[in-house]
C-alpha cells in the first residue's frame, strides 16, 4: 500500500499549523545553508574577503535556527505524542537540522580558508580543481533540498547516487595534490590548505547524503542508513 | 466557533431578558412549594385527628370496674360433701347469697333480679375459679372481685369522664351502685382481659385474643404462600422467561389481577377451595389462600420493578465469572432487589391485613368463641371482629370497637417496623 | 442490557477494505478467530474478521467508536449470548476447541475466558466474598483454608492485597475506582482463567490508577493471554505487543505494536493513529 505522507488534515487544525510551520522553518534553514555554501565557495575561488566575513558572521543565524527548530520539535513531541508518519516527520526534522548545521559549519570553514587565500596570496589556478568539486557538491545539495521540499523519494535516491561522483572527484583531487606535493615539497603548505577545503566540501556531500536518507525513512518508513546503494532500491521495494 | 449567543443578541440584552422572567419563575416555585407544604400539613392534621378520635374513644375499653363480693365458701352454701369434685358445686346459689347479703333491704323478686343484673354474668364462674385455685378457702369467707355488668361499667365510666351519664339506668340501680362506690366496693382495673379473652356476647367479657390469633395465623399463611411464590414468579418472568407474546399476555394479566375487587377472590375461595377441595370453612388456611391470591399481583409487580432496577453490570460481572443464570439471579440480583421486594410485600400484606369482604365470603363472619389452635380451626380476623362489634347495639362495644382498631393499627405498625428493619439490613449489606 | 444503538451507527454492508493487512496469525495462538461475522438482527456489525490471539501476549483492539471492537471482544467469551438478537457465524476457537459448539458449556468457557469491564462492577458484598465468589461456584476450593489462599493469592497478583489486607470484610463498593477495578481483576484471576478479556479497563480511572492497571497488565501477561479493547492509542502503544485496528466492523490491519505505531501499512490505520479522523 502506498504510504503517502500528509502533513495536513489532522482533526486538530492547530497541529496542522504547527507541523507546517516547522517544516517551513527547515526549508528556510536549508535555503540559508545553501546560500552559505555558494558564497563560501565563491569567496574561496575569488579571494573575496568581504564575502568571506559575511559568511562567517551569518553562521550564527544558522545555529540559531537549529536551536529554535529543535525546541519546536521537542514541544511537539511532548504535547502531541505524534505517531506513525507524524513521528517520523519530527524525528527526521531533528536529524536533518543537525546535518544542515554541520553543512553550515563546513561552509564557514570554506570562508575561513578564503581569508587565508587573500592573506597568503595563493594562486587562483590552484583552487581551480576545487571549483569542480565545489560545483558538484552545490548541485548535490540543491538536489537534496529540492527532494526534501517535495518529499520526493526518487529525487533523494538520485541525490544519494550523485554523492558517488562527489566522492570520486574528491579522491581524484587528493591524488592530484599528493602528486604535486611529491613533485615539489615547497607547495606542501598550500596543498594542505587546498586539501583542507576539499575535505570540507566532501563532508558537505556526506551530510547531504544523510539528509536524503532521513527523507527516505520519513516517506517510506524504512531505515536505509548503512545500506549499500545497490541494495537500497531492493529494500525499498519490499 | 464564535459565541453564538453574542451573534444573536448582545450580552446586556440577554441578561435583561433573563431578569424579566426570573420573578415569575421564582414565584411559581414558591407556589408549588407552599402547595406541597399545605398538603403535608393537612395530611398530618387529618392523621392526627383520626388517631386522636380513635384513641379517645378506645381509652375506656382499657379499664374496667370490678366489684368486691363477700363470699361465704361454706360447704352448706356450696352443697359440698367430702369427696365431691369442686367442679359442679352450687356456685350460683353462693353468688346470689353473697349479693343479697350485701343488700339485705332488697326483697322483691323483681328487685333481686335487677340486683343480680348489676354483676357480670360470669361472676359465678369467677367465684368457682377462685375456689379451684385456692381449695383451702373452703368453709371460709373470702373477698372475691368480680366484674360489673357492662351497662354499669359504662355508667360509671361516663360519670367519670363526662360527669353526666348518657346511658339509661334505673334509679334504684343507680342508688345501689352509688352505695357500692361510697363503701369502696368498686375498683377500677386495667383491662388485661381485653387481650387475653376471646369474643363474647357480653361486652365486659369480650376480648380480641381470638380475632388477633386468627389474624396472625391468616397473615402467616398468606406470607408463607405469597412471598416465595411472588418473588419466584418475578425472578422467572424477569430473568428467565423469553420475551415473546406469551409473557406479554402474562404480564398484562398480572397487572389486571391487582385491580380485581377483593370480594371476587372470596367467591373463588368459597366455590373452589371450600366446595371443590373441601377445606374447612372459616379456617385461616382458606383465608390465607384467598388473601394470597389477592396479594400475589402486588408482590410480583413490585418485585419485577425492583429486579429491573438492578444494574445490568452486576449480572454481567457474575455471568463473566462463569455463574449460571440461576446463580446470578439468586446470589446477586435478588439480594440487591430485596429492599424493593420487601416494600412491595409490606404493601401487599398491609392490604391483606385489612381485608374483610373476601373473608366474609368464606365464612369468617361467625361468632367464634374458642381461640383457634391451628390453621384449620375455625377463626375470625380482626377486621371482621371490628365489623361485628361495630354492628352491636350494646354501648359497651363502642369503646371496644375503637380499642380493637387500635390493636389492628398496632399490629400494622409492628409489621411495617420489622419490614423497615429488614430493608435496612439488606441495604447496608 | 447492552446498548446496541452503537450498532445503528455502523454502516451496514459498507466494505472499505479488500482484506486485512499485516500479520494476523501466529503459530503460538491461544485463541483463533476465522471469518467471524456478527449480526444484530439485520444489521451486520462485524465483517469477516480473522486473526489469532497469541499466547501470553497482550493484544490491543483499537479503532474509532462503533467500529465493533467491544462487540467482537464479547463474542470471545460468549457474553453476546445474553442478547437475543445477536447472531455469530464463523469460527472462534480456544486451544482448538470451537467455543460456539453445542457441547461447549458457556459457564465453563467463561471460567476459562474471564472478562473485566469498563466500569468497575464489584458485587455489593465484602472484598473477600467478591474474590471468593468465582472459586466457590466452580468448586475450586474444598475447604475454607484453600479458599482463603486463593483469595489472598488473587489479591496479591492484582496488586491489591497490601491495601486491603486489614479490611477484607468491608464492602467492595467502598474502595476507590482504581482499587475497585483491581478488585474486579482479582476476582477474574481467582478462577484461574487462561485468557483475560478487558473492555476499556482504565477508561473510568484517573491517570495514576490507569498507570497502576497498565503495570498490572504487563505483569499478568506472564501467566495469561490478554486481549484489551481501548480508546486510548497511547495506552495500546504502552501496554500491548500486538495491535489490531478495527474500522466499521472490519479488521483493517494487525501487527506488532511497534510497527503499527511507527509505520502502519494501511492508510486508514495511519489516519486513525495520527488523529486525522475518529
Amino acid at each position: 500500500m502506498e504510504n503517502d505522507v500528509h502533513i495536513a488534515q489532522h482533526i486538530s487544525k492547530q497541529f496542522d499549523i504547527e507541523l507546517e510551520d516547522v517544516r517551513n522553518q527547515v526549508l528556510k534553514m536549508g535555503g540559508l545553508v545553501e546560500k552559505q555554501v555558494r558564497d563560501g565557495l565563491h569567496a574561496l575561488l575569488t579571494g573575496d574577503d568581504k564575502l568571506a566575513k559575511k559568511v562567517i558572521k551569518r553562521d550564527r543565524k544558522v545555529n540559531a535556527l537549529e536551536v529554535q527548530i529543535d525546541e519546536v520539535c521537542t514541544d511537539i513531541l511532548a504535547r502531541r505524542q505524534p505517531a506513525a508518519s507524524d513521528l517520523r516527520l519530527v524525528i527526521s526534522i531533528i536529524k536533518t537540522i543537525t546535518d544542515l548545521e554541520r553543512i553550515g559549519d563546513e561552509a564557514e570553514k570554506l570562508a575561513i580558508s578564503a581569508k587565508k587565500v587573500k592573506e597568503n596570496n595563493i594562486s587562483e589556478r590552484q583552487y581551480h580543481d576545487v571549483r569542480t568539486l565545489g560545483e558538484l557538491v552545490i548541485a548535490n545539495l540543491k538536489q537534496t533540498l529540492d527532494a526534501i521540499a517535495r518529499m520526493d523519494v526518487e529525487e533523494a535516491i538520485e541525490a544519494i547516487k550523485a554523492d558517488e561522483a562527489v566522492n570520486s572527484e574528491f579522491e581524484n583531487l587528493q591524488r592530484l595534490l599528493i602528486i604535486k606535493m611529491m613533485e615539489d615539497p615547497r607547495v606542501i603548505k598550500d596543498a594542505l590548505s587546498i586539501s583542507w577545503s576539499a575535505r570540507a566540501l566532501e563532508r558537505i556531500g556526506d551530510h547531504s547524503k544523510n539528509i536524503n536518507e532521513y527523507l527516505i525513512y520519513l516517506v517510506k518508513g524504512k531505515d536505509i542508513r548503512h545500506i549499500d546503494l545497490d541494495d537500497i532500491e531492493d529494500t525499498l521495494d519490499d | 466557533m464564535t459565541n453564538s449567543v453574542d451573534t444573536v443578541l448582545p450580552r446586556s440584552e440577554v441578561t435583561e431578558r433573563i431578569k424579566l422572567g426570573l420573578k415569575k419563575r421564582h414565584r411559581s416555585e414558591l407556589i408549588f412549594k407552599s402547595f406541597g407544604l399545605t398538603a403535608l400539613t393537612v395530611g398530618f392534621l387529618l392523621v392526627f385527628f383520626l388517631l386522636f378520635d380513635i384513641i379517645s374513644k378506645a381509652l375506656p375499653a382499657f379499664h374496667q370496674h370490678w366489684v368486691k363480693l363477700e363470699v361465704d365458701y361454706s360447704a352448706a352454701n356450696l352443697g359440698y360433701t367430702d369427696g365431691d369434685s369442686l367442679d359442679k358445686l352450687s356456685y350460683r346459689g353462693t353468688l346470689r347469697k353473697s349479693i343479697y347479703n350485701q343488700f339485705p333491704e332488697v326483697k322483691s323478686r323483681k328487685d333481686k333480679r335487677k340486683l343480680n343484673g348489676l354483676y357480670s354474668s360470669n361472676a359465678e364462674f369467677a367465684i368457682k375459679d377462685y375456689l379451684i385455685a385456692n381449695p383451702d378457702v373452703l368453709n371460709t369467707e373470702q373477698y372475691v372481685w368480680v366484674r360489673l355488668d357492662d351497662d354499669v361499667d359504662v355508667y360509671l365510666k361516663e360519670i367519670e369522664s363526662l360527669g353526666e351519664p348518657l346511658i339509661r339506668i334505673d334509679a334504684t340501680e343507680a342508688q345501689w351502685v352509688k352505695s357500692l362506690v361510697e363503701n369502696d366496693y368498686i375498683e377500677k382495673r386495667f383491662n388485661i382481659e381485653f387481650f387475653t379473652s376471646s369474643d363474647s356476647r357480653e361486652p365486659e367479657l369480650a376480648g380480641v385474643r381470638g380475632a388477633l390469633t386468627g389474624t396472625m395465623l391468616t397473615m402467616l399463611v398468606t406470607l408463607i404462600l405469597s412471598f416465595p411464590l411472588g418473588v419466584a414468579a418475578a425472578v422467572y418472568l424477569e430473568e428467565f422467561a423469553p420475551k415473546n407474546r406469551w409473557t406479554d399476555i402474562i404480564e398484562v394479566n398480572i397487572n389486571n389481577l391487582a385491580a380485581v375487587p377483593s370480594i371476587i377472590f372470596g367467591l373463588l375461595g368459597l366455590a373452589v377451595i371450600i366446595n371443590v377441595f373441601g377445606l374447612p370453612r372459616s379456617a385461616p388456611l382458606v383465608g390465607g389462600i384467598v388473601l394470597t391470591l389477592m396479594t400475589l399481583p402486588t408482590i410480583i409487580i413490585a418485585s419485577r420493578a425492583s429486579i429491573k432496577a438492578v444494574p445490568p453490570s452486576i449480572r454481567e460481572a457474575a455471568l463473566g465469572l462463569g455463574a449460571s443464570k440461576v446463580q446470578t439471579a439468586f446470589s446477586h440480583v435478588l439480594p440487591m432487589a430485596m429492599p424493593g421486594i420487601l416494600t412491595g410485600t409490606i404493601i401487599g400484606m398491609a392490604q391483606a391485613l385489612g381485608e374483610t369482604a373476601p373473608l366474609l365470603m368464606i365464612g369468617m363472619v361467625a361468632f367464634i368463641v374458642d381461640i383457634p389452635a391451628s390453621v384449620t380451626d375455625a377463626a375470625t380476623v380482626m377486621p371482621v371482629q371490628i365489623f361485628l362489634w361495630a354492628d352491636s347495639p350494646e354501648r359497651g362495644f363502642l369503646a371496644k370497637t375503637s380499642a380493637a382498631i387500635m390493636v389492628l393499627l398496632g399490629f400494622l405498625f409492628i409489621m411495617n417496623a420489622s419490614a423497615a428493619y429488614l430493608r435496612r439490613r439488606f441495604e447496608s449489606n | 442490557m447492552v446498548d446496541i444503538t452503537s450498532a445503528d451507527s455502523l454502516a451496514s454492508g459498507n466494505i472499505v477494505i479488500d482484506g486485512t493487512v499485516g500479520e494476523c496469525f501466529s503459530d503460538n495462538a491461544k485463541m483463533s478467530m476465522r471469518n467471524v461475522d456478527v449480526f444484530y438482527a439485520e444489521k451486520q456489525a462485524i465483517h469477516d474478521v480473522s486473526f489469532d490471539l497469541e499466547k501470553n501476549q497482550v493484544t490491543a483492539l483499537i479503532g474509532p467508536s462503533g467500529c465493533g471492537k467491544s462487540t467482537f471482544l464479547r463474542c470471545m467469551n460468549r457474553m453476546n449470548d445474553i442478547i437475543p438478537i445477536c447472531r455469530v457465524t464463523g469460527s472462534l476457537e480456544i486451544d482448538g476447541d470451537d467455543i460456539y459448539h453445542k457441547k461447549m458449556d458457556p459457564v465453563l468457557l467463561r471460567a476459562r475466558v474471564g472478562m473485566v469491564f469498563q466500569k468497575p462492577n464489584p458485587f455489593p458484598k465484602s472484598i473477600y466474598d467478591n474474590v471468593a465468589y468465582g472459586p466457590k461456584i466452580h468448586g475450586l476450593a474444598t475447604n475454607k483454608a484453600e479458599l482463603d489462599e486463593i483469595v489472598v493469592t488473587s489479591l496479591k497478583k492484582a496488586g491489591l492485597f497490601n491495601e486491603v489486607k486489614d479490611r477484607l470484610d468491608e464492602p467492595g463498593t467502598g474502595l476507590s475506582g482504581g482499587q475497585q477495578q483491581r478488585l474486579c481483576i482479582a476476582r477474574t484471576i481467582a478462577v484461574s482463567p487462561e485468557v483475560i478479556l478487558m473492555d476499556e479497563p482504565a477508561s473510568a480511572l484517573d491517570p495514576i490508577a490507569t498507570a497502576v492497571i497498565e503495570e498490572l497488565i504487563d505483569e499478568l501477561k506472564e501467566k495469561y493471554t490478554i486481549a484489551i479493547v481501548t480508546h486510548s492509542m497511547q495506552q495500546a502503544a504502552r501496554v500491548s505487543q500486538k495491535t489490531a485496528y478495527f474500522h466499521l466492523g472490519q479488521l483493517v490491519e494487525m501487527g506488532d505494536t511497534k510497527q503499527i505505531f511507527t509505520n502502519p501499512r494501511h492508510q486508514l490505520t495511519e489516519n486513525y493513529i495520527t488523529g486525522r479522523f475518529g
